[in-house]
């Protein structure tokens, strides 16, 4: 059993999460407004056609926008994305063979329209990912809970989506525990046995159950009863309508008009 | 399935039915008061563990992995699981840009509704009479909720008509993949039910008889339903010039009429869509881009050096 990717894939979450305690103006935005602005997004960049290209570039303005005012290192994000980067390519990599459609651009002559759909596929991935975890790391799993109950989200999904994150710590730490004293024991064979899944597997479920009644315990005797009670509450100010209505707006003038091509022809029109 | 693959109308639709189901589940399971929250919380934990293992299933947009729903509703019935199996999916749309936030609807109802809605009452009986454990049970129930799900991510995507593979090729390569996994996941959920039967009897939850087995048909008629107007909506919807793109071209129109048509609805047609100006609109195009990028960069750079210098660290 590989205890790397899960340990590495924890020690991600950590560095989000530390992101995620930054004060800056995008982390000290209402969580309702970044998830509403994330949703907006999301459904705009989705809503082209498969070949639109250009039309995508203005809505880069965004999470461009949350990483320099939210101070998201650049690189780390990037990388992050890049790592991700094959998922996307298995998305679309078959495109240009199965769809040979010519389509003109500009500096390449006349190319296969499929791969004109997965340049398209590869700049709304880098959309979508990059926002969705920016979001996550200007605004931190807590208080995206709490937009949920504020949103309307049934009251348990809130609680459940706080657990499940938490408590991925708790099992991961007793997954290595278990395997590191599989290992101790297990002398030269190297993997786990089928015979040992089960068990093994069982007996982690168990661990970390018995671990997380205890916590839960504890969140009782001082004073949890079903619901969340956070020492910040959200707080709706003026500067979340502005930036609401700013982004809105922008999203639905990048997603009706060409916003490059128009420029290109505005700079083309000066130049004649 | 990913972001890239869904439009709008289908990724909405599919969130609209995963809320309203979410919604009847957390009313029934507080109305139970049912809820085990450490247990939710770290088989929850759990699943998303296993998730994170998965193979990209090449040309489709989709990777193959295991789901752990039926797990899920065997420990804590279907509507915890349901509830389980959205948050996880939420937390890895998220964090690992895993799926996306558009494409999460249909992943809730692929992962969450076929395991515990549809497949998990096959075996909920045989579960609760304690002798001894249905494993054959449990394997086709995994298999059928496994192939459910194939089958819906590839309805989802031909409905969405973002990619370009036909959806008869796609169901052919998908079906035999995920009946592949569909074996490993009854295998897993075999060997872990029989770990924690002898052990933890009490972890299975005795079943009343389904009363409401009528119903789940309904929420089911009810998704095909929903699909069929979602397929309608993006396809045909009258002034949406992607989804009446989509149709004329699969309907082998000549490249010259889409654009005659499309100047006529949309308020800036798209780049790809030139007759007699594609060259120099092909040009205007790489300025624009190459403006666009420049403008991108100094926003950008003003913005970071503005925030760097207003707001303090923690």
């Amino acid at each position: 059993v590989k205890s790397g990717i899960l340990s590495n894939s924890i020690a991600e979450i950590r560095s989000i999460d530390d992101l995620s305690r930054q004060i800056t103006p995008v982390h000290t935005l209402d969580s309702r407004t970044k998830l509403i602005l994330i949703f907006a997004f999301v459904v705009s960049v989705m809503s082209f056609p498969r070949y639109a290209v250009l039309p995508l570039i203005p809505f880069f303005s965004f999470p461009l926008w949350l990483a320099a005012a939210g101070r998201i290192p650049f690189r780390a994000l990037v990388w992050k994305l890049v790592i991700l980067l094959p998922l996307a390519v298995m998305a679309g990599f078959l495109n240009p063979v199965l769809d040979t459609i010519p389509k003109t651009v500009a500096p390449f002559g006349s190319i296969a329209g499929g791969w004109v759909s997965l340049f398209s596929i590869l700049l709304r991935f880098f959309l979508n990912a990059g926002t969705g975890l920016l979001l996550i790391g200007t605004t931190g799993a807590v208080s995206i809970a709490q937009a949920f109950s504020a949103l309307r989200f049934p009251r348990i999904f809130g609680i459940l989506f706080l657990l499940i994150y938490r408590y991925l710590f708790v099992l991961t730490d007793e997954f290595i525990r278990l395997n590191r004293a599989r290992q101790c024991r297990s002398a030269k064979r190297a993997g786990l046995t089928h015979i040992l899944a089960g068990p093994f597997i069982g007996t982690v479920l168990l661990r970390s159950w018995d671990r997380a009644e205890r916590i839960t315990a504890a969140m009782r005797l001082r004073g949890y009863a079903g619901t969340l009670s956070l020492s910040k509450p959200l707080a709706w100010t003026r500067r979340d309508t502005k930036v609401l209505v700013v982004w809105l707006l922008l999203f639905a003038v990048f997603r009706l008009a060409n916003v490059p091509l128009l420029l290109g022809q505005i700079f083309e029109g000066f130049g004649r | 399935m990913s972001d890239a693959l869904v439009s709008p109308v289908v990724g909405g639709v599919m969130w609209v039915s995963a809320l309203a189901i979410a919604r009847s589940s957390a009313k029934k399971l507080e109305k139970e008061q049912s809820e085990n929250l450490p247990l939710m919380g770290v088989a929850g934990a759990f699943v998303f563990a296993a998730q994170m293992i998965n193979v990209a299933i090449p040309g489709t947009g989709s990777s193959g992995h295991l789901g752990g729903g039926l797990l899920l509703a065997a420990l804590l019935g279907p509507e915890a699981a349901f509830l389980i199996l959205f948050a996880v999916l939420f937390i890895q749309a998220l964090f690992f840009a895993d799926g996306g936030l558009l494409a999460l609807g249909c992943n809730v109802m692929n992962m969450g509704f076929f395991p515990a809605f549809v497949a998990y009452p096959l075996l909920r009986k045989a579960l609760s009479t304690k002798q001894s454990i249905p494993r054959l049970r449990i394997m086709t129930a995994a298999i059928l909720a496994v192939e459910l799900g194939a089958v819906g991510v590839v309805f989802e995507t031909a409905l969405s008509g973002l990619a370009t593979l036909d959806w008869k090729p796609f169901l052919v390569t998908f079906l035999p993949i995920h009946l592949l996994i569909g074996i490993l996941e009854g295998l897993v959920t075999v060997s872990i039910i029989t770990f924690l039967v002898p052990i933890k009897s009490d972890l299975f939850p005795e079943h009343k008889p389904s009363v409401s087995t009528g119903k789940k048909w309904i929420g089911a008629i009810g998704l095909v339903i929903a699909l069929a107007i979602a397929g309608i909506g993006s396809r045909y919807a009258s002034a949406h010039p992607d989804g009446l793109e989509w149709a004329l071209s699969k309907a082998q129109f000549t490249e010259a009429t889409i654009p005659d048509i499309q100047a006529k609805l949309a308020p800036f047609p798209d780049y790809q869509s030139k007759t007699k100006t594609d060259e120099s609109s092909s040009k205007a195009g790489l300025v624009g881009v190459l403006i666009t990028l420049a403008v991108l960069t100094g926003l950008t750079l003003f913005v970071k050096h503005r925030s760097s210098r207003t707001s303090s660290s923690p």
